[in-house]
């Protein structure tokens, strides 16, 4: 299963478990996430074709500058502190190691020890482990074998589980926005007859 | 179907998609593909 097929899924089984607690797309579409655009900007930054490590690393970190950006905007969203932690977690191993460190134990255990040689020559995001990275216990040891066979980082547990936060979160109740709640708050309370006379 | 419903689906679409956009681009789990 690629992480896109994965990502798909949880996000179809989000919007099946905001249905069974009582929420509603429509909600879903109330409440308006600040500068959306920048997410699929960063997605596709990730995406350029870049033949110089250095400027490709830089493209990267950019990439999770803007989704910082993005998360910082929006943290008023049920789950987005939780993915803006999780983001956190991946930018700062990947920012120390110039990329993504995957151990061969965990390639091992997820059932992918045939796509080594397609990680050996991969792109900058990820890289085999040598004993020169660090912060390694946030890197992608977490392997899933049959049938989903994928490595994650926990930074990208915390990001799909904010993921599914956002959705259930979001449909379950409707938003209100923030100049509305202080515009009741600044409702004077109605004068008592015996004020008046 | 009416206008306001193809332009409420376009909208949940596009939101939907941006939502799987930023966790892919915030995921850094290896695959092959």
């Amino acid at each position: 299963m690629s992480t896109l097929s994965f990502t798909l899924a949880l996000l179809a089984a989000s919007v099946v478990v905001g249905y069974l607690l009582g929420g509603r797309l429509q909600h879903l579409l109330h409440r308006r996430l600040t500068w959306l655009p920048l997410a699929l900007v960063a997605y596709l930054v990730q995406a350029v074709p870049v033949h110089t490590r250095g400027l490709a690393v830089a493209l990267l970190l950019g990439s999770f500058v803007m989704l910082m950006v993005f998360c910082v905007a929006n943290r008023s969203a049920p789950g987005i502190p939780l993915l803006c932690i999780g983001l956190l977690m991946n930018f700062a191993v990947i920012a120390a190691n110039s990329g993504m460190p995957v151990p061969r134990s965990s390639l091992v255990a997820s059932g992918q020890e045939a796509t080594l040689p397609a990680l050996q020559h991969s792109a900058v995001k990820h890289h085999l482990a040598g004993p020169d990275d660090v912060l390694m216990p946030l890197a992608d040891v977490i392997g899933v074998g049959a049938p989903i066979h994928l490595l994650f980082s926990p930074g990208d547990l915390a990001a799909f589980a904010g993921m599914a936060w956002l959705v259930v979160g979001s449909m379950r109740r409707r938003y209100t926005p923030r100049h509305v709640v202080l515009r009741r708050d600044q409702i004077k309370p109605r004068a008592r007859i015996a004020d008046v006379v | 179907m009416n206008n306001t419903t193809k332009a409420r689906i376009r909208r949940l679409a596009y939101a939907l998609a941006s939502i799987a956009a930023l966790v892919l681009a915030a995921a850094a789990g290896w695959r092959p593909n």
